[in-house]
């Protein structure tokens, strides 16, 4: 397991945009704790990639408009 | 006072036709605002929740639920439901409580180094005026060892529900996702480690025919440790990746 991770994500703002989201009622829609949604979206951990698609199918958005990389060597 | 019925329904995970089908059904009385469901080992809420306010039901989700992983039952048609009318949003600045799993491994993390250090306080000091295998070491294991499995679950589960019912049922967590199981697997593997080189050690006292006091022991010594050191690096990826 790695907390640390190049990935960002406009998670916090999504939920914003989709009525006020919250940590907890996302983290319903694909299974996982409040905590882990808040360290998701406090970069301090990388989802798998099955669960970063779900969190973009919640949204119903494709993965790239939710999570980005941040190459370290550009 | 509302009445929540409570179901839980485990299956194995593959279901070939007349296999044995395990259903335990609870009812339990008490108020609560909740409506979720368990599908393996991970709560999904099927709305945002205030949570269960009874101590009691808290205590029966709380239990079923550690049963359930120490079974390590995954991807099976394992349900919880909890009926309720009423369901209120989790607020992103409600308190952040910790998952079951972190409040297990702060449990056993505390527990297994006392309890070993309890158990040879007890033992070694006879060794000043007996010979090693004249002294009655192995009552104090087996009461070293019940205390941590024992006091692990308790633990947990008291910690959980005293955190439920100071939030008022509002954030609690008792299941584990993902996240828990990744972090346990890392705390899992340095406990391996550290058990796999200790064995070495313990082979070698049984090598050198020492008494058996020793071999005990040393076992119980290093598999304090493994476990230990495992449950501090658990806990310091939780802390690395909470708030």
């Amino acid at each position: 397991m790695n907390p640390s991770t190049n990935v960002s994500n406009s998670i916090r703002a999504l939920r914003f945009a989709h009525g006020e989201m919250t940590q907890s009622a996302l983290g319903a829609t694909i299974g996982v704790s409040r905590q882990t949604i808040m360290a998701i979206e406090q970069g301090r951990y990388s989802p798998s990639l099955e669960m970063a698609f779900q969190i973009a199918k919640a949204f119903a958005l494709p993965l790239d408009a939710v999570f980005r990389y941040n190459d370290p060597e550009l | 006072m509302e009445t929540t019925y409570s179901q839980v329904a485990v299956a194995p995970p593959i279901s070939p036709a007349g296999s044995t089908f395990l259903r335990v059904t609870l009812r339990a009385s008490h108020r609560s605002r909740t409506s979720r469901q368990l599908y393996g080992n991970a709560f999904r809420w099927d709305e945002s929740v205030e949570g269960c306010s009874s101590a009691t039901g808290l205590f029966q989700l709380a239990l079923i639920n550690f049963v359930l992983g120490l079974l390590d039952i995954k991807f099976s048609s394992l349900y919880i439901e909890c009926m309720t009318k009423t369901v209120k949003p989790v607020p992103d600045d409600a308190p952040m409580t910790m998952t079951l799993d972190e409040r297990s491994t702060w449990s056993y993390g505390i527990l297994a180094p006392l309890t070993t250090a309890a158990y040879l306080a007890v033992v070694l000091p006879q060794l000043g005026d007996t010979a090693p295998a004249q002294i009655e070491w192995q009552v104090p294991m087996l009461v070293a060892i019940g205390v941590v499995i024992v006091g692990t679950i308790i633990g947990t589960i008291l910690s959980a529900i005293f955190s439920a019912v100071r939030s008022r049922g509002v954030d609690t967590e008792f299941g584990s996702d993902i996240r828990d199981k990744e972090i346990d697997r890392h705390g899992q593997r340095i406990t391996e480690i550290i058990t796999g080189l200790g064995l070495g050690a313990v082979i070698a006292l049984a090598m050198l025919d020492l008494d058996t006091f020793w071999i005990g022991s040393a076992a119980l010594a290093i598999g304090a440790i493994g476990a230990t050191w495992g449950a501090v690096v658990k806990l310091r990826l939780y802390r690395r990746s909470a708030a």
